[in-house]
């Protein structure tokens, strides 16, 4: 192919792929809105009373404080300036919640304008891949129920639902009871850590509350020290301390020792009324941990297998 | 009627239950509530519980039958200058009580502190004999014998522990682009839990059975009395194209009881003499140093990073080898590990309807902590000992790398496509698998077909091996440890979210996890785990919400093993269990607002109920033998309120709510004390309750 044709192919393809911005994000198209007036806050209140006086009991609304929208332009400085707003008597600004079809990046543009230095990890976080908008989870004029935490689950819950029913089983952090609440641990920005966690990685998270299980122990559960998660469920789980499975199955997903070392006695278990007297003590109370009590670890001389 | 309120008669109102008194409004004070709205609140009030349920108040302390107080604030101020103040409480009359309280100057400096209480009312149902329960050391009483009197002297404790956290912090912004703060947490936890333990009592058994058939188990209550101390401080810079953040984390953790050490309930007489002792939580130490920067580039780009470093230790001194003695080769462990990360994250937008994102990030576990050479004596018998062991402080370098681009092909519809990698190298002795290795396939299609539908549909696929599985000496040759072994994941989703009117918002969603062990003859070898959500939210009215949600989830799994009884070929699996965890949850919600301008009422009801089943099968010969009992637990949910607005500042409410839980678990169902030859249990039973509560309180708005 000449050079000249792949050119001309390249510049099609690129101009197929890139449509113009009003075109692909829907913006208002409201041409000089840009340009036109501000009227100040005292002209908004006038239709938008409720939100103006919102504002006033708002960190956005302080004036005081140079960095907040009231120190500039008041609404506008969110909303853009109002005087075409007034002359075509209900469009022509700028809503963050995409009312005129304002795309996800210009509404969240406008707030990471000022909220840019708590975002590092915003770009490429999950909830941005999703097309998530501030506005989404926040409310500006009125106290959010994000920010609150006795509300903030509620916020989360209209998509992440499955959580939401992890929550009401019968072992579970006390999420329901707006004890421990999801930013303990997330970070709906986007963090380093996995999942959106807060700290660098799982364990780290865990250990905030759960330090006890820390170590390093002398004698290690190797799984444990790799991740919290291989044996429980955060969110919620229907055995008990937030097991995936039920001891003893779950400790013979990776335990079927030989008679070889003498010391065999992960057996099948099947027969849940065993006579034998030996099996039951391996079953019931706290199964496998009646005797292994130490199953996160141990730092006792004789813990090899983790029973002192 | 027109009746002002004075504070004698609100104090009435909060005592009774009748909360009639008619009150006029002024009209002009109607006005003046949309123009000038009130958003602080004090409240409150009283309430009754009809019973004692101790798992009801597991988290908030609605534990006992009777009268509580019911108080919360959230109370808020701002002045033209900028200087605000804040205090947030919620449950101040119960044992699950918090505040903070919030203040300083917006944009220059804030203060905080607050103060958080978390019961965790576990189950009050056990009885040990053992005297000193909640401390490290358990005796009996002296004509104590297991076999002949144990029922007259069980003694009845909590499994309860309660954490008391206050936090002190504060921000700084000199000056516009930098930021400090600075957060301190204290934390207790107190109280008592349940712990197993073991005597040895000589090696018992047949030839090969390897089982210590003369060692005898006793559940026994553990003492918790821990304190945790964290430090968090951060700065914060950020101007024009660029910001960093260095961070430093520290942690404290304190056990206030190192050992646990107990007589055997199993001897007979007793004679004062302890028998056991076993080694709690050690103390530890972290010191992390974190910094993170990102960076504006050309076309919408922007590089992040991050370094960190943490420091842990612990440097508890060592029991003795038992009971009876014998010292170890050194007297703690000296423990040190280094944590160390680091990320580079590259996120593009090249073109307005193209996202970029790349993501590079290292991990590792560098364990410096002595290995050195133990005796091994099992569960304080000296008579039961094996050759010495050698600890394996684990280690580990985790590298992940993962691209995800981000098409949006027309307004509505967009193509999400990615790969990630995750390899882990495992650096201690005698590791089973030292390499794996995951390479996952994902995609996300978002459309609109129409203004009022939205769908999607996910996919990924990932596929895990890595280097040769060495089975350890003592472990079945076929065994496949599950967090190592091959496997191939698939997971698809589909969401699909409708608008038929303004008024009405249906949400249905269906998620499908299966995971193949593929060369895995025991151990784990399949899982899937479907799950479907219908979520409906609808408003008839303006002042009329409903809500209704379905989720269905089944968590299923099956595992293969091998008991190498006469007749078993090592290697070859003679039993699989199959689990099936099903889970259903509904919740439906009413709401509605300014009836005659006064009354809110509102509704939720909510229903989970969940059932574990596991089906065990004898391979060998083939059949399936006596069932294990299902487990299963079950909550309903019902709570009414109405809320009645005197005026402006002033309203009153009217809760009720009743809950109603009930569980069936064979490892405690049924089960005494010695129901179990050689093990000593707690005598618990599985929690179930039936409570009505009833609330009442004044709110009053400023």
């Amino acid at each position: 192919m000449k050079i000249q044709h792949l050119i001309t192919v390249c510049l099609l393809a690129w101009s197929t792929l890139s449509y113009s911005a009003a075109e692909v994000a829907g913006e208002n198209l409201c041409q000089g809105m840009a340009d036109s007036q501000v009227m100040g806050v005292e002209v908004c209140s006038e239709c938008h009373a409720e939100q103006a006086t919102g504002m006033r009991m708002n960190p956005h609304g302080q004036a005081a404080d140079a960095r907040s929208p009231f120190a500039g332009d008041g609404c506008e400085t969110c909303h853009g300036p109002g005087a075409m707003h007034i002359e075509a008597e209900g469009n022509c600004i700028i809503s963050l919640h995409g009312h005129f079809g304002e795309s996800v990046e210009l509404r969240n543009g406008i707030c990471l304008d000022c909220h840019s230095s708590d975002m590092m990890h915003w770009p490429g976080s999950t909830h941005e891949g999703e097309d998530l908008a501030c506005t989404s989870c926040h409310e500006i004029h009125t106290p959010g129920k994000v920010l609150e935490r006795t509300t903030q689950a509620e916020v989360c819950y209209q998509c992440h639902q499955n959580i939401r029913a992890q929550t009401f089983r019968s072992s579970a952090h006390p999420i329901r009871d707006g004890k421990v609440v999801c930013s303990d641990c997330h970070n709906s920005h986007g963090s380093a850590g996995p999942a959106a966690l807060k700290e660098t990685g799982i364990n780290e998270t865990c250990y905030t509350c759960h330090a006890e299980k820390r170590g390093p122990f002398l004698w290690e559960h190797f799984p444990v020290t790799e991740d919290c998660t291989l044996c429980h469920q955060a969110h919620g789980s229907s055995h008990a301390s937030l097991l995936n499975r039920q001891p003893p199955q779950l400790c013979q997903q990776c335990h079927q020792d030989i008679s070889t070392q003498g010391r065999r006695h992960v057996r099948r278990f099947l027969d849940f009324e065993d006579p034998d007297p030996a099996r039951g003590r391996l079953i019931v109370g706290e199964s496998c941990m009646n005797c292994h009590s130490q199953i996160h670890g141990s730092n006792h001389p004789s813990g090899v297998n983790l029973m002192r | 009627m027109h009746m002002k309120l004075s504070l004698a008669t609100i104090s009435l109102l909060v005592m009774t239950l009748n909360p009639v008194a008619v009150l006029a409004q002024d009209e002009t004070e109607e006005k003046d509530e949309l123009s000038s709205p009130l958003y602080s609140a004090v409240e409150l009030g009283i309430g009754y519980s009809s019973d004692d349920a101790y798992r009801f108040g597991r988290y908030t302390g609605l534990k006992d039958e009777g009268p509580y107080l019911l108080g919360d604030v959230d109370a808020y101020s701002y002045t033209e200058d900028g200087r605000f103040w804040s205090a947030r409480g919620t449950n101040l009359g119960l044992d699950s009580r918090y505040l903070r309280l919030e203040g300083g100057r917006q944009g220059q400096q804030q203060y905080f502190i607050e103060y958080d209480r978390l019961p965790n009312y576990e189950n009050d149902t056990a009885r040990t004999p053992f005297l000193g329960a909640g401390s490290g050391a358990l005796t009996l009483p002296a004509s104590f014998d297991i076999t002949t009197n144990l029922n007259s002297f069980l003694l009845p404790f909590d499994i309860e522990t309660t954490r008391e956290r206050i936090g002190l912090g504060a921000r700084f912004i000199p000056r516009r682009s930098w930021k400090l703060d600075v957060a301190f947490r204290h934390e207790t936890r107190d109280g008592i839990d349940r712990i197993g333990s073991v005597i040895a009592n000589g090696i018992g058994g047949g030839p090969g059975d390897g089982l210590l058939t003369n060692a005898t188990a006793a559940l026994l209550p553990e003492p918790v009395d821990y304190t945790t101390q964290l430090v968090d401080v951060t700065l914060h810079y950020a101007k024009g194209k660029g910001q960093f953040e260095l961070a430093y984390h520290l942690s404290l953790f304190d056990n206030g009881t190192d050992a646990l050490i107990w007589e055997d309930p199993f001897t007979a007489p007793v004679d004062g003499i302890f028998d056991a002792r076993q080694s709690l939580e050690p103390d530890n130490e972290f010191h992390q140093l974190a910094f993170t920067g990102s960076y504006q580039l050309p076309y919408q780009s922007q590089l992040t990073g991050l370094l960190s470093a943490g420091r842990m230790t612990q440097d508890q001194a060592f029991l003795p080898y038992s009971i009876g003695g014998g010292a170890p080769p050194r007297n703690s462990l000296d423990g040190e590990v280094w944590l160390t990360t680091a990320q580079l994250a590259v996120n593009s937008r090249p073109l307005s309807n193209l996202r970029l994102n790349a993501r590079y990030r290292y991990d590792e576990r560098d364990n410096n902590s002595p290995v050195d050479s133990y005796a091994y004596i099992v569960a304080d018998d000296p008579s039961v000992a094996f050759a010495p062991v050698q600890n394996r402080p684990l280690g580990y370098q985790r590298d992940q790398f993962d691209l995800t681009a981000n098409y949006r092909i027309s307004t509505g519809t967009s193509l999400r496509a990615g790969y990630r990698y995750d390899a882990m190298s495992r650096d201690y002795q005698n590791v089973e698998r030292a390499d794996t290795r995951e390479n996952t396939l994902f995609a996300k299609w978002t459309m609109e077909p129409h203004a009022r539908v939205d769908l999607s549909l996910n996919a990924e696929a990932s596929s895990r091996d890595g280097s040769n599985y060495q089975p350890p000496v003592g472990e079945n040759p076929a065994l496949r440890k599950y967090y190592l072994a091959d496997r191939g994941r698939t997971k698809i989703g589909a969401s699909m979210h409708v608008m038929p009117t303004e008024r009405l918002d249906i949400t249905a969603s269906t998620d499908y996890i299966r995971d193949e062990y593929h060369n895995s003859d025991i151990g784990l070898t399949q899982a899937t785990q479907p799950t479907w959500t219908l979520d409906i939210a609808w408003q008839p009215r303006s002042d009329v919400t409903t809500s209704a949600w379905y989720t269905h989830e089944d968590i299923e799994s099956t595992q293969a093993g091998e008991d190498e009884g006469a007749g078993a070929i090592q290697g070859i699996p003679n039993w699989t269990a199959d689990f099936d965890d099903t889970v259903d949850t509904l919740g439906i919600g009413a709401r509605i607002t300014g009836i005659r301008s006064k009354w809110d009422v509102g509704a939720d009801i909510m229903h989970s109920r969940a059932t574990g089943e596991v089906a065990l099968v004898n391979l060998v010969p083939l059949s399936v033998v006596t069932p294990y009992p299902d487990l299963k637990n079950s909550l309903t949910s019902l709570k009414l309120w109405t809320r009645y607005r005197y005026r402006k500042d002033l309203s009153w409410k009217l809760g009720y709510r009743y809950e109603r839980y009930t569980a069936d678990n064979w490892a405690l169902d049924n089960l005494q004390a010695d129901s179990v030859a050689n093990l000593l249990l707690l005598d618990e039973e599985t929690p179930d309750y039936d409570v009505h509560v009833i609330s009442t309180s004044l709110v009053y708005h400023f």
